[in-house]
């Protein structure tokens, strides 16, 4: 690609910034303006929200004795377990070269660090002592803690990330190779630890099992798909970098994932009902119970199985829905089905109070209503993911290693500080 | 979007992105050091606690609840906030009680107004109606257990509740971040996270808290304060190692029952009187 | 493998990431040092920490230590049916009286009438035998101290009234024979009407004061 550029120069950086942010504002298209606009008014909202919940501020969390685990927990186990499955979908192109996964792994390396780190920030704000966590877990660590474990994993996960992400942008090919085998196989314990954070509570029967980390790892599977997806669609639709790719190969390799794992979550969610549904285990039965006719019944049903699992799988499968629009639609439904899933495991998984006086307990069942403090921090998350994103397209390199684009002219004006100020 | 370049350099947004992580970076830490309750410094700069003279190994402390001599007048939940500062309102219980009632179909109603603390309404109050089967209702006093194989503390990620050498599970407030596994992990609901408002001897806001037996009283020789107000004797609390304490023999009642023994939580607190499955 | 030739990171973008991690590492120590004193002193041993909790103070004085100075109610108690009540389950933690009796802020809160309810008004899941009333038939129940002794349990009962409450002849109800009948004692704030209109303290029209 041959480019030309000329240099203007402005004193100072915060005037060469501003310079260039409006010139760069004023020559967006409108309507990316406005999803901007959109995403950076959601994330004030957040910002806001958790400028509320600092501590002090925990009283703004509609958590109690009885329900101690709400949306931060859903929306940390959420943007965790994506952050996993994208990983787990890119690692089939850079770690087992498969060529028809290859192209897109900036993009899936880059989303996969942004929820990531998304995932962090929510759960910086859930736990009351963040701080304390790092310096905890390294001096007083404990190893029987499936939580230590997963905080283990998961920095671990991070520093790989990074390393990937840089050296693809530095193009240091070794490093990168290593660093992409490094987080594929951490992004595969990742999950795991995070599932065993559930299954190891007997108190808890529904979390309770060997079957719970698998599912974990599956529904990272089924996620980070999901996610690809949608990202595809866009760059295929929005003609952004080496988007010929998007239409021919990378939306194909999506529905056929999405396909896969749509249909194994199937499986897997059904087993979990039968077995559930006719258990002896105190507590066990009664909670599957309050899932599938219960409280939850109409999330469950309606947005879980209907338009999380079955419309997706129906549209991918007829041949008429086979389009990139289509299969936008069946990765949306998809996402967020897992979304509403994540919710309804962690809220039935407490759904049945160990005793009736703690918390809010309105027999039989505890009680939990987000706040809209709570569900303003979740909103900006996702918020926060989508602007980072569209600014990482916009700004950001994405053509892949292997030069398959096309070589252009271009003219460039770049506002640079004057010399010797940074 | 295709491959130009963008207006803005790279490289200065680069600068400007990467100025603002030292500056975000900085004030999260500042205000984490800020905001770390004033004790963690005060307890670094004061001097170490005395050796007791209490020697924890020689002790083996348990519990033993008459469910069949409860009389449901909550003295026991109020002794313990006022001995231990618990918080009523929002409501935290160290201990309570709860009713259980036999309703003519064969379910069990189990309720526990405010903890028990100002005892019970006369009835088992049910939106549907249901009544009491003639005589089966019963009082059944509550607290951590003090497992001998707690889940709480194999869960706590960075081991801020450990067992002590005498059977009392403790939380060191000073290393607990506040994540809520012990809380969810704990089969009987005894733990509980303070909330925001007045510091606690022995924990503050956002940190786990939960029954310790009093330690204070046991380690001076004297009882936890919600047996040493039970009115009619259905809290005894005692030493394992002493012969001559009434736990001792209380114990031998082939009646005796643990709480929830599928869990395999070996529990300190023994049960007499509990009629049916109790949750 | 082609390589592409731009983005080569320039100077200063190195200097402005070194300064970023300098920044967070210096950040990172200081905390830690901070955070690492009171680790290092209760990381490894709990104990410490159990002493802390055991050096908190009392709220709650040891049994038996008011018959020191209380010996006229723990003797009425200790033949009664609350024997094996301790005093501080109806009169609240004592210890900081019972270390400075000049302490008495708590002490001297005599428990309030509800207190009597808690135990002993009917309710379900009490044991079979143990002494319950139903208080909406019971006596003037806001007042239980009126008929009974908490310490002593002894209960004096109200005498029985001699005088139909009817048709109250004019002067026999209040007078006797051989003068005017006694106040009886306890009655002080009841609300009866066919009662409080003879027996009143001051009643209106009816020779006034206490009778």
């Amino acid at each position: 690609m041959a480019v030309h550029v000329t240099t203007q120069e402005l004193a100072g950086v915060p005037r060469a910034v501003y310079g260039a942010v409006r010139v760069e504002v004023v020559s967006q298209p409108r309507a990316l303006k406005i999803w901007l606009a959109f995403l950076t008014g959601l994330c004030l909202l957040g910002a806001a929200a958790a400028l509320i919940a600092l501590p002090p501020g925990w009283e703004v969390f509609g958590t109690s004795p009885s329900f101690e685990w709400g949306i931060l927990i859903t929306g940390y186990v959420f943007f965790a377990v994506t952050t996993s499955g994208l990983c787990l979908a890119s690692s089939l192109g850079t770690v087992f070269g498969i060529e028809r996964f290859m192209p897109f792994e900036k993009r899936h390396a880059i989303l996969a660090l942004l929820c990531l780190v998304t995932a962090f920030g929510i759960i910086a704000l859930d736990l009351h002592f963040p701080v304390r966590m790092v310096f905890g877990a390294v001096f007083s660590p404990s190893p029987f803690s499936p939580m230590w474990w997963m905080g283990v994993f998961y920095g671990v996960y991070l520093v790989f990330l990074l390393v990937e992400v840089a050296s693809m942008f530095t193009n240091h090919y070794t490093i990168h190779r290593i660093s992409c085998v490094c987080s594929s196989i951490t992004a595969v314990f990742a999950p795991l630890t995070l599932g065993a954070v559930f299954a190891v509570l007997a108190a808890r029967p529904f979390w309770h099992g060997a079957l719970t980390p698998p599912y974990m790892i599956l529904s990272a599977f089924l996620s980070g798909t999901a996610l690809l997806g949608i990202v595809f669609w866009g760059v295929h639709r929005f003609r952004l970098t080496d988007y010929e790719r998007a239409a021919t190969i990378a939306l194909p390799a999506a529905r056929f994932l999405l396909l896969i794992a749509l249909g194994a979550t199937l499986v897997l969610l059904t087993m979990k009902l039968v077995t559930g549904l006719q258990s002896a285990i105190p507590g066990l039965a009664d909670a599957t119970a309050a899932l599938v006719s219960g409280p939850l019944a109409l999330p469950f049903w309606v947005i879980r199985v209907g338009l999380g699992l079955v419309v997706p799988l129906v549209l991918l499968m007829l041949p008429r829905t086979r389009t990139p629009d289509g299969i936008l639609a069946a990765s949306i439904l998809a996402f967020v089905g897992l979304a509403a899933d994540r919710a309804l495991f962690v809220h039935a998984g407490q759904l049945v109070p160990t005793t009736a006086a703690s918390g809010v307990v309105s027999f039989p069942f505890a009680e939990y209503a987000p706040t809209l403090v709570e569900l303003s921090i979740i909103v900006a998350a996702g918020a926060f993911v989508a602007l980072a994103y569209t600014l990482a397209e916009r700004f950001l390199d994405m053509s892949p290693h292997l030069g398959h684009s096309q070589p252009t002219e271009v003219e460039v004006t770049v506002f640079v500080p004057a010399e010797g100020v940074l | 979007m295709n491959g130009t370049s963008p207006v803005l350099s790279r490289r200065t947004l680069l600068k400007a992105g990467l100025l603002t992580v030292p500056v975000l970076a900085g004030g999260r830490m500042l205000s984490a050091c800020l905001s770390s309750p004033a004790d963690a410094s005060a307890m670094a700069a004061e001097p170490l606690p005395e050796p007791l003279a209490y020697d924890p190994s020689a002790h083996a402390w348990v519990f033993v609840c008459d469910a069949t001599k409860c009389i449901g007048c909550g003295f026991c939940v109020e002794a313990c906030k006022a001995e231990n500062d618990v918080p009523i309102e929002p409501e935290c219980n160290r201990t309570w009680v709860e009713r259980h009632t036999i309703a003519e179909d064969g379910s069990v109603v189990v309720e526990s107004p405010h903890g028990g603390i100002d005892g019970f309404p006369p009835a088992s109050p049910r939106e549907d109606g249901v009544g009491a089967r003639a005589g089966e209702a019963y009082f059944v006093p509550r607290l951590c257990m003090q497992c001998d194989a707690p889940p709480c503390v194999s869960v706590c990620p960075v081991s801020a509740t450990y067992k002590t050498e005498d059977g009392v599970v403790l939380v060191d407030a000073s290393k607990c971040i506040g994540c809520g596994y012990c809380i969810v992990a704990c089969p009987y609901g005894a733990r509980y996270i303070v909330p925001a408002g007045e510091d606690l001897p022995g924990g503050y806001p956002g940190v786990a808290d939960k029954c310790t037996f009093c330690y204070h009283r046991t380690t001076n020789g004297l009882g936890p304060a919600c047996a040493q107000v039970c009115p009619v004797g259905a809290r005894t609390f005692g030493d394992l190692n002493d012969p001559s304490s009434p736990v001792v023999e209380l114990l031998q009642d082939p009646r005796i029952r643990i709480m929830k023994p599928e869990q395999g939580t070996e529990p300190r607190v023994y049960y007499l009187g509990l009629e049916s499955e109790v949750s | 493998m082609a390589r592409r030739s731009l983005h080569r990171p320039s100077a200063r973008l190195v200097a402005l990431s070194v300064i970023t991690v300098a920044v967070l590492s210096v950040g990172i120590l200081v905390v830690g040092v901070a955070a690492a004193t009171f680790y290092g002193e209760y990381g490894l041993h709990p104990e410490k920490n159990a002493r802390e909790w055991a050096g908190h103070e009392l709220a709650y004085a040891a049994p038996g230590i008011c018959q020191d100075c209380h010996a006229a109610e723990y003797g009425r108690q200790a033949t009664s049916q609350h024997h094996a009540i301790g005093c501080q389950s109806c009169h609240g933690p004592l210890e900081a009286h019972a270390t400075d009796p000049e302490v008495t802020e708590l002490a001297l809160q005599a428990p309030e009438a509800g207190i009597c309810a808690q135990c002993h008004a009917a309710t379900s899941g009490r044991p079979v035998g143990f002494p319950q009333v139903d208080l909406s038939t019971h006596f003037r129940s806001g007042e239980c101290r009126a008929c009974h002794d908490a310490h002593s349990t002894a209960v004096v009962r109200p005498p029985v009234v001699s005088h139909p409450l009817v048709k109250l002849p004019a002067c026999v109800t209040c007078h006797k024979p051989e003068g005017l009948k006694e106040l009886p004692t306890g009655h002080e704030e009841a609300d009866d009407p066919v009662c409080m209109g003879c027996h009143a303290a001051g009643a209106d029209g009816l020779h006034g004061a206490s009778r």
